[in-house]
């Protein structure tokens, strides 16, 4: 993966995966603290021990293919630049998972487009409920598509113009927090 | 520099694409519009299927084609990522592969606008994961 918003997306459809229909995502920045990094948390299935003891074997998945990389790829490029994967996760309950890098660790990757990340996800599931919230040092930017459902009033998520609006809304919001 | 947008300017939006179209009937009856799936798994990702999937609903977009884009996980044709699953209306779906940028165009203007074939189609049930890994 070239970005941390790609590892994003990717534990992301995890979420999605696990049928979870509330699934929260929060990134951030800490300049003081010399980190970085992402937590998404879901209402989905959740894991049982067996499938927990199992996330960091890359042959290890549930899906209908050979391999299950998102886990243990993730777990290797965050441990590699200095921070940590934490896995939490109860049966019937749901799943969080938090990656953090060190800040100015030479072997992290960029964290990249999280817009385009953010974007492809509400494309492509809008039924579901998203929450996002940015984090650059002490300042915060949050949404949630129940407050856009609600102003929407029926009128899809998905529709490209209310897309757009969207976009541009978060980066907007976004880039005002990086000033 | 310009305002910050907000709720208030969503719920204007709503109210002027209210007012002039029925979205509501269209996304009711997706099976009369084109429908695409782009495949998401983790490889998939690391390919580019992120850059594929919003390329595909900008341009789709601009181009005034009406389509439902969503995403699906591995479809098994794992050597030729990012993959994509196109279906016309009234058509079988069809699987390309390499769906770059440049494919995508390709494949909006000559398969979606036109029925015409484009290189980069994966005969369905050919040569998926099951048949190379065993
Ligand atoms: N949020 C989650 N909720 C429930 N189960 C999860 C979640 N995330 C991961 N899992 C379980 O852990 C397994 C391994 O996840 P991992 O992301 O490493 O691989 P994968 O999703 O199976 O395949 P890949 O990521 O390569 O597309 C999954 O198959 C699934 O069973
Ligand atoms: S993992 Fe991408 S198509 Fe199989
Ligand atoms: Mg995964």
């Amino acid at each position: 993966m070239k970005e941390i918003a790609l590892h994003i997306l990717d534990i992301a459809q995890n979420s999605v995966n696990a049928g979870a229909g509330e699934i929260s995502i929060e990134v951030w920045k800490n300049e003081k603290d010399n980190r970085t990094g992402f937590r998404v948390r879901d209402n989905g299935k959740g894991m049982d021990l067996e499938t927990l003891n199992r996330l960091n074997d890359p042959f290890f998945t549930t899906g209908n293919k050979k391999t299950g990389l998102g886990i243990p790829l993730l777990r290797q490029h965050a441990e590699a630049a200095g921070g940590i994967l934490h896995v939490e996760s109860e049966i019937n309950k749901g799943t969080l998972i938090r990656a953090e890098f060190e800040l100015d660790h030479l072997d992290r990757q960029p964290m990249g487009d999280v817009l385009s990340t953010l974007i492809s996800l509400l494309r492509a599931y809008p039924e579901r409920e998203w929450l996002f919230s940015y984090q650059v040092n002490d300042r915060e930017y949050s949404f949630n598509t129940r407050d856009i459902k609600t102003e929407l009033d029926g009128l899809p998520v998905s529709h490209p113009r209310v897309i757009r609006f969207i976009r541009d809304m978060l980066q907007e919001n976004m880039d005002a927090l990086s000033k | 520099m310009g305002k910050v947008k907000t709720l208030d300017d969503l719920r204007k939006l709503k109210d002027e694409l209210k007012s002039k179209t029925s979205l509501r009937d269209k996304s009711e009856h997706p099976e009369s519009m084109v429908q695409i799936k782009v495949a998401m798994a983790t490889c998939c990702i690391a390919s580019g299927s992120r850059e594929t999937i919003n390329y595909l609903a900008d341009e789709l977009e601009k181009r005034n084609i009406e389509a439902v884009v969503t995403q699906t996980g591995c479809m098994g044709y794992c050597y030729a990522e990012p993959t994509i699953e196109v279906t016309l209306p009234g058509k079988e779906p069809i699987i390309f592969g390499y769906v770059d940028e440049k494919k995508a165009d390709e494949i909006i203007e000559k398969y979606i606008r036109n029925g015409e074939l484009v290189e980069g189609i994966i005969p369905m049930n050919y040569k998926n994961i099951e048949d190379t890994t065993k």
